[in-house]
Formats: structure tokens, sequence, C-alpha cells
């Protein structure tokens, strides 16, 4: 298998004046392409810090992140922009896209900030738009669409730069529970059919129990760490 | 880059109120200083036209010692066929030839010291308008001999009406002293009081016949038809007359070059400072724009968007703010000066001073200034650029985790 | 209370906010004050070059003198009149003078010149007479000796060396033939060539010697220490030497010049009222970006029951204290840019300063101190700032809660 993620005795610590806050505290990590996992917990257990420091947005303490070979902590803050440019893929919370750029515009300045040739950036638009369903409202401004829609439009854009990894921050927060199903839906479609490494914070139920695997964070350390069985789509690998 | 134009373009279009801030401000800025510059071109020509059309002329010949010496044989000979071909030259509009004395005038109460002019009155009219400047009388009248006009502040300082009698003293050219009587037939007003005290008109002929000098003259002043044509006029001359001191009005009223030369370097500190304000105002506001676009341009650096991309990103909506601003800019200060142009300014009910009564005139024509238009276009451009840094810097100072938890 | 509380809070809050609000009023008070400054100095400067020429700020004469300025219109001097003018609190430097006309000759030369009589020791303290000496020396202490000063064009059309000896023939008071001989002891120079061509200077005794006018003056000569109370100072030294004097500033001795200060200062306030349009645009802007960024928090704040009216006032409290505090640190940070332009003013070189020093002006363009303009520029940009500051108000009342939080 090919390793994507290997963080080792990962701890950061935020200090806020007094009393310092060990948000991730001595995680260890490893992930394969193509895993679907979901980072579980109770808030402030340091899921959103995990994946911030998985993602390159920030600088662990102590310890190592190697992403697909290349240890993130030791890159400087150019080299972590143009790492996370080609290397990850982010969906946040909320007010996810640019709102003066229309949905594939979106989509497609990613890899135009990649340098992609334009007809290769049209086609592949068109594809990802094709699998989040949303081909009819490519030309659409974000505030015209809907929550849902609009964190579709956001896992496309995660995924036009094709990452090694795309990092959803509760991707589903925002959203009602139909909305929450076709997102998940779609994102375990291209997990399987890009062969897409997810990972995703979460506390929604119906979420967890989507993922093939959970990694449950308390107080900044890793809990418990289970492959599940996919339930709605049992097939081996 | 397409992608970032246009991303700048409706970046500019999300708060339609603050980019027609901005565009207003670059558009006055740019009225700002094109009108002081109009403003300042105004006030100048009209002095200028005033030394040039009523006091000193474009051009005046002189012997090279008269000037000095103020002697009567520093003269000019064979005066007439002299302005004769003066007048035949390209771009001259009138010429006069002056006998010139310096003397003093003496009345039964009184004495000053003057500086006789003996002129051809058609010609003198021509060059200086002296029959326009005529307050009082109607001025030299044919076959009359030893009139004189002289100065509204001369004729109150000695106390001399229409009519009265004065005496002349002066040098003729064997510098033997000579006294004549004459009678005062025009008191006229001019813009400048210290040449109104000085300067009195006789006939040339009765100058030249007490001067004991025929056909001969000491200053020959030139009006030209159009300002631009001076330069070649004096080559002209000076390549005609090697031996004959040519001098323009720079050279001849050094003050007024002097007050032309000051008002162009103030005019310059204060467009500085008006722009100075119009940069505050766009650092302000664009400031408080990537302040309000914080979490997105997080986003946009979480999702690997370089520094330099984002530097363009804000430095682009300048400039198309500026490219916008500009042209709309240009238009109202053209349509603003032509106006006040044709109806002028009064001054006199902006400062709160009365004018009138000096022949002056408190109105200022401004005039569109063509010739500084590059270089106030090009301060303005500067400056919005230069404005546009310090947003573009701050965009870039902002960390991507704690922008996008606001 | 509690509303001035939270006014406070919010400005601390976001500090940068704030700071970039506060530092647009006080940038826009310091380049107002800074403006307003280099105006006034301006003026300051010229008027002060132009009466330290020859005029002075004020003369005094006696009545009628100025219409016709013969010698029979002389004053008898009188030290009761002279002691009131030079105690009066505005007055710097006051000389006496006698003036008139005369024949100038050397050899074969004769010509026309203007005689002034001056006290050797008061005259320079108005128009540092003894600064223009170019060649020779200037008068002695108390000089009684037959000796003139010559403006160099003067002495150049009589081709008269220092040293030599010029003979003056006029009219002296009442008609009084006079006639004399003077030793050139100096040469001075002015930049205008009126002046250059034809004065010549003698000591205030031996010119009234010349003029058999002795004790007899033609003017007084004021210098102040400011232009700025020149009419009310003109007009108490009136009301307190009589009616049989004129006193005249050089205003109305020389109104070309204020003419053209006039024109000149026109045009300077319509500089300035550009100046505010943008500043206020300026001003204006920020308001408008600070609203736009507030909107979901004021939004907040009514739909969790704020009333309107009480938003209001926590505005309009932030705004005064905004506005408040701007223009003071504008005003602080106004008084060194000030003090550095006035202690260092701006020099321009090149012609224009040659020219300038020519005409014996020094080419520079001076920033008045004037402690009345940092208020009067202070309160300028206060009420505009109260003015924009209405904006926010506006904002607030006709503000919708629904689309105020939809972000």
């Amino acid at each position: 298998m090919d390793t994507i993620i290997d963080a080792h005795q990962v701890t950061k610590t935020y200090n806020p004046k007094a009393i310092p806050v060990m948000a991730v505290n001595d995680v260890h990590m490893h992930i394969e392409r193509g895993e679907f996992t979901a980072l579980v917990g109770p808030s402030g257990s340091g899921k959103t810090t995990l994946l911030n420091l998985i993602g390159g947005l920030d600088k662990p303490d102590t310890g190592s992140i190697v992403i697909h070979g290349t240890d993130i902590t030791r890159l400087s803050a150019n080299q972590l922009i143009d790492f996370r440019l080609r290397n990850i893929g982010f969906v946040f919370q909320a007010f996810n896209l640019i709102p003066v750029l229309s949905a594939r515009e979106n989509v497609e300045l990613i890899m135009q900030l990649q340098r992609a040739p334009k007809a290769e950036i049209r086609k592949r638009a068109a594809i990802l738009f094709d699998q989040i369903g949303l081909t009819d409202k490519m030309d659409t401004r974000p505030a015209q669409l809907s929550g849902g829609q609009q964190q579709r439009v956001a896992v496309a854009r995660a995924l036009a730069s094709r990452p090694q990894v795309v990092l959803a921050d509760e991707p589903t927060a925002n959203l009602d529970s139909k909305s929450a199903s076709n997102l998940l839906d779609i994102m375990s479609k291209l997990n399987r059919e890009e062969n897409m490494t997810f990972i995703f914070s979460t506390h929604d139920q119906r979420v967890i129990e989507r993922a093939r695997r959970v990694i449950t964070l308390v107080d900044g350390k890793i809990a418990s760490d289970t492959a599940r069985v996919d339930t709605s789509h049992r097939h081996d690998v | 880059m397409n992608m970032m134009i246009s991303m700048a373009w409706r970046n500019i279009w999300r708060n339609k109120v603050r980019s027609v801030v901005i565009m207003i401000s670059i558009a006055l800025g740019l009225v700002a200083g094109l009108f002081i510059m109009g403003l300042y071109e105004g006030v100048l020509n009209d002095r200028l036209n005033t030394v040039i059309r009523q006091e000193v002329a474009h051009l005046q010949v002189h012997h090279p010692r008269f000037q000095r010496d103020y002697e009567a044989v520093f003269c000019l000979d064979s005066a007439s066929r002299l302005v004769e071909r003066i007048r035949s030259l390209e771009n001259v509009q009138a010429v006069s030839a002056r006998t010139v004395a310096p003397g003093m005038l003496a009345t039964s109460t009184g004495s000053a010291g003057v500086q006789i002019l003996g002129v051809m009155p058609v010609d003198e009219d021509a060059v200086s308008g002296l029959k326009q400047k005529l307050i009082e009388g109607e001025g030299f009248k044919a076959n009359r001999h030893n009139q004189v006009v002289i100065g509204r502040k001369l004729a109150d300082k000695v106390n001399l009406r229409l009519n009265s009698k004065l005496v002349l003293t002066f040098t003729d050219s064997e510098n033997n002293l000579v006294s004549a009587a004459f009678r005062v037939a025009g008191v006229y007003q001019s813009t400048n009081a210290p040449l109104e005290e000085r300067l009195v008109y006789v006939h040339a002929a009765d100058l030249n016949r007490l001067m004991q000098m025929e056909d001969a003259c000491h200053e020959i002043a030139v009006l030209l038809n159009r300002d631009e044509a001076m330069t070649t006029a004096e080559q002209q001359l000076n390549r005609l007359y090697p031996n004959l001191l040519i001098e323009n009005w720079q050279q001849l009223s050094p003050e007024t070059k002097l007050m032309i030369e000051t008002t162009d370097t103030y005019s310059i500190i204060f467009i500085v400072i008006i722009m100075l304000a119009l940069m505050f105002g766009i650092i302000n506001t664009m400031l408080m724009a990537v302040l309000e676009r914080t979490r997105e341009i997080g986003m946009l650096v979480a999702l690997g968007m370089n520094k330099l991309r984002l530097f363009m990103l804000v430095l682009w909506e300048t400039v198309i703010l500026t490219l916008t601003g500009a042209p709309f800019g240009l238009l109202l200060s053209w349509l603003l000066i032509t106006h006040l142009g044709n109806s002028g300014i009064d001054i006199s009910s902006i400062s709160g001073a009365a004018m009138s009564g000096f022949g002056f005139s408190s109105l200022i024509f401004p005039r569109f200034p063509w010739s500084s238009l590059p270089l106030v276009l090009y301060i303005v451009c500067i400056t919005a650029l230069l404005a546009s840094l310090v947003p573009s810097f701050k965009a870039l100072r902002l960390i991507p985790v704690e922008a996008m938890r606001q | 209370m509690w509303l001035l509380k939270l006014a406070w809070k919010n400005l601390w809050r976001n500090r940068s906010r704030t700071l970039v609000t506060q530092s647009a009023i006080s940038f826009a008070v310091l380049l107002s004050v800074t403006t307003s400054s280099l105006q006034d100095g301006v003026f300051d400067h010229f008027v002060r070059n132009m009466v330290s020429y020859y005029s002075g700020y004020i003369q005094v004469h006696k009545v009628g003198y100025w219409e016709q300025q013969i010698l029979d219109n002389a004053a008898v001097r009188n030290t009761a009149v002279e002691s009131v003018i030079a105690n009066h609190p505005d007055v710097n430097a006051l000389a006496s003078r006698i003036e008139s006309y005369a024949l100038a000759s050397v050899d074969e030369i004769t010509k026309g010149c203007v005689v002034i009589g001056v006290e050797p020791d008061a005259e320079p303290q108005i128009t540092q007479l003894d600064q223009r000496v170019a060649s020779g020396r200037y008068f002695e202490h108390n000089d009684q000796r037959p000796v003139a000063l010559l403006s160099e064009g003067l002495a150049k059309r009589l081709q008269l060396p220092v040293g030599d000896t010029v003979i003056l023939i006029s009219q002296g008071y009442h008609g009084a033939m006079a006639a004399g001989k003077y030793r050139v002891i100096g040469l001075v120079r002015f930049g205008s060539p009126e002046l250059n061509d034809q004065v010549l200077y003698l000591p205030l005794p031996v010119a009234q010697a010349f003029f058999s006018a002795e004790n007899l003056v033609t003017s007084y000569v004021l210098s102040l220490a400011t232009d700025k109370n020149l009419e009310r100072t003109a007009a108490s030294i009136h009301r307190s030497i009589g009616q049989e004097y004129e006193v005249m500033t050089w205003k109305e001795m020389m109104p070309e010049v204020d003419q053209h200060i006039q024109t000149d200062k026109g045009t300077m306030y319509i500089i300035s009222g550009i100046l505010y349009l943008l500043i206020g645009f300026g001003i204006f802007g920020t308001l408008l970006m600070l609203m736009a960024e507030r909107k979901y928090e004021l939004g907040m704040l009514v739909a969790i029951g704020m009333k309107k009216q009480k938003l209001m006032v926590v505005l309009l409290i932030e705004s005064v204290l905004n506005v408040v505090v701007g223009c003071v640190a504008g005003m602080l940070a106004s008084v060194p840019v000030v003090w550095y332009l006035h202690v260092h003013p701006i020099r321009f070189s090149g012609e224009l300063a040659e020219a300038y020093q020519r005409f014996g002006f020094e080419p520079v363009f001076p920033a008045s101190t004037d402690g009345w303009l940092f208020v009067v520029q202070g309160i300028v940009v206060l009420a505009m700032g109260f003015l924009l500051s209405l904006y926010p108000l506006l904002k607030v009342w006709r503000l919708d809660v629904v689309t105020a939080m939809r972000k």
C-alpha cells in the first residue's frame, strides 16, 4: 500500500497569555492512499488543529508530519503554500467559496494557480461538476447556491488539483440531514472512483457511520482508532 | 493572470459605494491637480499679458550701453529705417521707437524724478495700449507742441491736473541741461504703481528736437502676435543686429519671471500635499477592504495562492480603480476648467477683499494646463499605486489559520 | 454608562480597525495644519520681505504727505509722538526719514535721484540697510559727516567709485535752494531695478541740513512683530497721536502688492477647499468600510434585543471618541512637522533661488507656527468628522436585521 500521511509525536500548544492549552498532544497517525477516515471527538478535542497541522496551515511544536514522502514541518512558509496547492484539497466548515467567482471559476481557480493548460482545466471542471451533479449550476455565483450545493462545489474544488489528500473540517456542520447525506454520498463516490484519500472531522453520528475508519480524539490525544465496515457499499478492496 | 484581473474587477463591484468613493477620490485628486495648475496658469497668463502688453512688450532693442548709463548719446541711429525693418519681420505685431530721458519734473509746488519717454503716439498705443490706459484727457493731439501724458499717481503726488503746466529738466545728447515747459494732455492709469509714478510720455518729435537728436531713438519695443514666437524673433534680431542689445521680457522684468517661477514651485508643493490626502484616502479605504475580506484572503492562502499573486490581486484592484477614476477626473477637470475659464472665478468673493479701483481685475480665468497634464497624470497614478502597496502588504501579513478563525 | 462602556470595549476589541479610523482623522488634521501653516508662512515671509525693502509695515506722515509727497508737507519731529509710537506693544522698531528728489552730478554727468535721509542706527532694524552694503562701509553710529551711500545702479550711471564725491542739487524746504557735496562711503544693492537705479542715502541730520529742513521728517517708518494685527495697530496708533498725522499700512501704500496677495490667497482658499473635499472622502471611505464590516455584529445586537436608538448612541460615542482622539493626535503630530518646516523651511534651488537672492529674499517657503492654525484646522476636521459620523447612524437606522445577519 501507498502511505499518504505519516504523523509522528505531533504536539501543538496554544498559549493564550497564561494557561497553555495542549490542542494536540503526542499524536501518531498513519494513513494509506484511498482511506476514508473520520476524525471525531467533542468540541475542543483538537480535530481542527490536527487537520490544520496535516494541511500545513499551522506548524506543530514538535514531531514530524510526512505527506507522501515530504516532511512538511521542514518547509518554509512559501514552500508550504506551493505544497498545499499541489498536494492538499481543503473543504471548510462554511463560507467556502470565493463569492465573486462563479462555481466553475471557483473550481478552475485552483487549476489556474497550478498553471494547468486551459483545455485541461475545462475538461476537468466539466468532469467534476458532472460528478457532483451540478453541471447546470456551473455558472452560478455561490450566493445563489444552497448550502449543500456550495459544499459540493467546495469538494469539487478540493479535488480539482488532484491532491494527495482532501481534508474536510466539519463539512456538514451547516447542512440539513438530506444535504449532508448527499454530500457524503458524493465524497464516498469520489473516494472510490478516483481512489482519493479523505479525512474529515465531524461529530455528526450519521456521518461517522459512513466512515471506514474512525479516529477518536479526546483532549488532543488519540483515544481510539477503529476500522469499520462500510455498510451501505459493502465490497472488498 | 486573466482570472486575477477578473477577480480584482469583481471585487471592485462587491461594495459599489466603496469603489465609487475611491474612484471619485482619484478623479478628485486629478481634478485638484489639474485645477491648481489651471488656476495658476490663468493667473500667470493674466499677469504675463499685463507685463507684455502694457509694460515691456516681448522684446526691446537698445544700444548695448544705454540701460547702464542712460546717456543720451547711446542711441540707435537711423531709427525710422530700423523700425521699418523690424516691423517687416515675421510675427511682429507692432513696434514702438522711444527716446528715453531720465529727468526731473517740476511744478510750482513740488518736483519728482521721472523717466521721460518720447514716443510716436500711434505706435505706442499699438505696443503698450497707452490710449486705453488714459483716464483723463484725450492724449496727444496733432499739431500741438509740448504735450505730456502722466500717470495718475504722479499727478496726485505733485498735484497736477489736466492742462496744468509743468517743467521737464533733462540732459541733451551733448550733456547740456535742458528745461522745457509742457502741458498735461492726459492722465493714465496702469496696474503697475511704481511705473505709473515714474513714466511720463511726450511726443518723440518734441523730445528729439529738445535733445538735439535727429532720426534716432534709445529703445525699440517689439510686440509679437504670439508669445511662442519670441525665441525665434529674438534669434532673428540678434542675427540681424549683432551690435545691438536685444532683450526679452524675462530679462527686462525679472520680478515677473521670479513671480512665475515662485508660483510654479509652490503649486507643486500644494499638489504634493493634495496627493498625500488622496493617498491616505485610498490607503484607508483599501485597508478596510482587506480587513473586511480577512477570512476570504485566509482561505485563498490556504488553498495555495502564493504571496505574489495575492499582492497582485490587491494591486490590480487599485490599478483598475485608478484607470476608471482617471478618465472621469480628466473629463471633469476639462469641463470645470473650460467652464470657469469662460466665466472666470471672482477671487474677491472668495478672499473677501474689495479689489476694484486699481485697474485690477478680480476675475481669474483658469486655463486647461495641457502642458502639465502628463505630469499631473503621472503624479496621480504613482500616488494611487503607492497607496495600494500598504493594503497589499497588509494582505500578505495575514496568517491563514488566524484569518479563517474569524 | 453601560453604553459608554460598550462603546469603549468595541473600540478596543478591534484595535486595527480603530487605529485605521483614528489615523485617517489625525492624518487629515496633519495635512490641513501643514497646508495652512505653509500658506500662512509663505505670505508672512513675502510681506516681511516686501516691507523690509523700503516701506516698513506702517508709516506715519503729516496729513496730506502721501497724496503730495513734497518737502513742504514734512512733519516737525516730535519726541512725544515718537515715544508713543515706539512704546506701542506691537511696534518692533521705529525710524525717521526725510525724502525728496535731487539731481546728482559728477563731472559732466547729471542724473535724477531719490535722496533719503535715514537714521543710521534705526534704519537697519527696519530695512537691513547695513546688510545691503555691497562695497565700502555703512554709516557710522550717529553719523553727522557729509557722506552718502549710493545704490549700485546709480553709482554705475554716474561712473562713481567709492571714495569719490557727488554733488547734489535740489529744491529744499519752502523752495530754498539746496546744494551740497558728499563723499561716497559705500554702495548698496537692491534686487529691484527701481530702487537700485535711483536711490541715494544720507544720514538724517545731513539730509535735513541739505534740504534746509532742520528737525523735519517726511515719514516715520515702523516695523511690527507680525502682520496679523496690522490694521488694529495702525488704528490704535492713529488714535493716540491725533488727527494731524496720517497712519498708513503697507497695504495702503502698496495696494498692488496687497492685490497680488489677495489674489493668491483666493487661490489658496480654493486649494484648501479641494483638500478638505479629498480628506472628507478619505474619512467617508473608511467609515463606509467600517460599517460594511460590522453589519453582522450590529444586526446581531439588534436581533438579541438592543434598541436601535441605543445602538446609535453607542456608535455615536464610538465616533466621538474616534474623532476626538484622532484630532488631538493629529494636532500633536503636526506640531513637530510644522516646527521642522519652520526651522528647516522648504528651500528651493537653482535659478529661482538665485533670483530670490538677487532680490535680497531668502529662497525659502517657511511654515507659520501660529498656534491658532492648529486649533482652527483641528476644529474644521473635527466638524467634518462629526458630520461624516452621521453616516454610521443613518446606516443603523436603516439596518434590516435579517439581511444584516445573512453573511
